[in-house]
């Protein structure tokens, strides 16, 4: 997996639940798991922008791009 | 050897007949009572024909109907209903079918002694038999003819057993692979029937060619099947690589958020 996601981190530090933010931002606990686990294939923007603007992040803080072998920050 | 009487006397039925009903054609109160009798028996089967008509096309309206408020799925019910129906009619056939040929292929329906005066001389047309082929010959073509149908009717059995589990898997989520192969599994048994179709057409066209003569005409064979039942394999092939392009789709989009 090359991009890595930090869903789970943001949380943490805005001290949100999976529950509170799939509310917030309308998407069914089932897909933020994907997206949170890494399986997801693609992300729409109006999920990147959905999550940004609740987290009050940037797509930047969320995605990170990791070379192979490397271990994401 | 046994010999079934009845069954060759009613290959001479219609000669006879014929002949009995000559005279009455020129009486024509006989004839009026005749047609009087046939317009009712007529006009009650056309009644009869009539109310099933009218039932049967109430009855798809109605299903109609109920499909305008159900959708897709009421659509799907009534399919069902439909391919379960030919499903049970074919296993019985078959079953019936594979008990009875052992019986049939053992058994002597004609006698192979007698000559066969049915075809030969028909009022305005005269066909003959070449020697090669007796009595017994042409029954056993009969009993061959059976064993020929057998595997269109297993062909059909195994794509309405497809069919059916296809159906079951029901329409929430069609795009599966599981689908797909079922799919691409009916086209190839719709391939193997018009395969089938072929060597049946080829197998009559050598017998009838070799043995039926026909004074002043030439009998030519056409072995070339029903078009439709390429046409229709070829399209399910097709439609199954394009179930699985869906499959494929389906899985992009349910792990996109």
């Amino acid at each position: 997996m090359t991009i890595a996601v930090h869903l789970d981190r943001l949380l943490v530090e805005r001290k949100m639940s999976l529950t509170e933010l799939s509310e917030r931002v309308g998407i069914t606990i089932a897909n933020l798991s994907i997206l949170k686990t890494g399986k997801a294939r693609a992300i729409r923007f109006s999920t990147l922008e959905a999550i940004c603007r609740e987290l009050d992040c940037q797509p930047g803080d969320l995605l990170e791009y990791v070379e192979d072998g490397e271990q994401p920050s | 050897m046994r010999s079934f009487d009845g069954v060759y006397e009613g290959f001479r039925a219609p000669v006879s007949s014929q002949k009995r009903s000559l005279p009455d054609s020129h009486n024509p109160a006989v004839n009026m009572a005749s047609v009087r009798y046939i317009s009712k028996v007529v006009k009650a089967l056309l009644t009869f024909d009539n109310l099933i008509w009218y039932s049967s096309v109430k009855y798809v309206l109605r299903r109609c109907e109920e499909m305008k408020s159900g959708g897709a799925k009421a659509l799907l019910s009534f399919v069902r209903v439909l391919v379960n129906i030919g499903w049970y009619a074919y296993l019985i056939v078959a079953v019936v079918t594979i008990i009875g040929i052992p019986h049939l292929l053992f058994r002597d329906y004609l006698p192979a002694d007698k000559p066969m005066p049915w075809m030969e001389h028909q009022p305005g047309y005269t066909i003959t038999f070449s020697d090669a082929v007796s009595a017994e010959g042409l029954a056993s073509f009969a009993r061959y003819g059976l064993v020929l149908g057998l595997p269109n009717l297993l062909i059909m059995l195994f794509i309405l057993h497809n069919l059916r589990r296809l159906l079951a898997a029901g329409i929430e989520n069609p795009f599966t692979l599981e689908n797909a192969r079922r799919m691409r599994i009916i086209g190839f048994l719709l391939l193997a029937g018009v395969a089938a179709e072929i060597g049946v057409n080829l197998i009559t066209a050598r017998f009838v060619i070799n043995n039926v003569h026909i004074p002043g005409a030439t009998i030519r064979a056409n072995p070339l099947p029903y078009r439709g039942g390429l046409f229709s394999a070829l399209l399910m092939l097709i439609v199954s690589e394009v179930f699985k392009l869906g499959v494929l789709l389906q899985e992009e989009h349910d792990l996109t958020v």
